[in-house]
């Protein structure tokens, strides 16, 4: 609960450092491809860094000593963040404080906004969708590969092309919002990754074009995260 | 954002960013949800490879279901979302100007 507190503020940054709409985008796109790096490099080190820190503190309390470590690499990268973005947002002092306070949302407010607001809604649907595809794609890939393709091996070189794949859409959407509106880019997305998973389900039998599809289903997907 | 800001005429970014990890957090319920549902299905078991109808049965949660949840969003965008460049252009104008 308390890392999510840190992890929305940090995120709402990119909605005070971002003046323009393109801003936000790029700001976006920048955070998206940097989530999508550090997913691969988590794949491939993970598992070596914690059994490094298991030497130290034992392997019962290795996962935990990572999750340490990395939480302090957080609390350093954020605080950067806070030193970079001084200055964007209104100090709120004696002077503004009037302002301040009549600009903040009530908690009436923000359910207010909700239900008031079916953009909002739809957005978060899409969203659901979004995330589908991450969460239930990374839960059944093995699956998939041990116990419908029979090789498990393969699980490598798949990992690996769908973490390259969602950078790459997460990095090029930065370039797509100077040329087309976020929403379209959005549909676009939904739509590539919905024809490219309905394709893994067709051919199901080629263990390889899976691997071709989901990838193109990750680009799709990396070009969807900071969309729209 | 820009547009619940220029709506409630309050400040709604922290709100609206907060929202957002709604989604991925039932989509994380989900995931146990869809794999184990299709794993009952498939009736699978520990070291036994799936064959025939079994084996597509196993792309129903690593394609089909998450193309399906793609394709309901897309038409959702196409259908319910209304806010274009040109409104989002015209909110932050409005609230560029109400905060100068």
């Amino acid at each position: 609960m308390i890392w999510n507190i840190g992890y929305v503020a940090n995120a709402t940054l990119v909605s005070v450092v971002g003046k323009t709409p393109e801003d936000k985008a790029t700001l976006s796109s920048s955070r998206a491809t940097w989530n999508n790096i550090g997913g691969l490099i988590w794949s491939y080190a993970g598992l070596p860094f914690a059994t490094v820190l298991g030497g130290i503190v034992g392997e019962k309390n290795q996962w935990a000593a990572a999750a340490f470590v990395l939480g302090w690499v957080m609390v350093l990268g954020y605080f950067a963040h806070f030193k970079m973005t001084e200055g964007y947002e209104e100090i709120e002092d004696e002077k503004h404080a009037g302002a301040a306070k009549q600009n903040k949302i009530s908690i009436p407010d923000m359910f207010k906004s909700l239900f008031q607001n079916p953009q909002l809604i739809i957005l978060m649907l899409a969203d659901l969708a979004k995330w589908c595809v991450k969460f239930v794609t990374a839960a059944s890939a093995i699956y998939y590969f041990r116990d419908a393709a029979g090789n498990p091996g393969l699980m490598v070189p798949y990992a690996l092309c769908i973490a390259l794949a969602a950078m790459v859409g997460a990095y090029i959407v930065r370039f797509w919002v100077k040329a087309m509106p976020s929403r379209t880019i959005a549909i676009i997305s939904y739509v590539g990754m919905a024809v490219f998973l309905f394709l893994i389900y067709v051919m199901y039998a080629n263990a390889t074009m899976v691997i071709v599809f989901m990838t193109c289903a990750q680009f799709f997907y990396g070009v969807a995260t900071p969309t729209p | 954002m820009t547009y619940t800001t220029w709506k409630t005429g309050k400040n709604a970014a922290g709100w609206i960013m907060g929202l957002q990890n709604l989604p991925l957090k039932v989509a994380v319920f989900l995931r146990g949800t869809i794999v184990a549902a299709v794993l009952s299905s498939v009736h699978w078991a520990p070291d036994v490879t799936l064959e025939g109808a079994a084996r597509q049965g196993m792309t129903v949660a690593f394609g089909l279901v998450p193309a399906i949840f793609c394709a309901v969003g897309a038409l959702l965008l196409v259908f319910g979302f209304k806010i274009t460049k040109d409104v989002v252009d015209k909110a932050q104008r409005e609230i560029d100007a109400r905060n100068a």
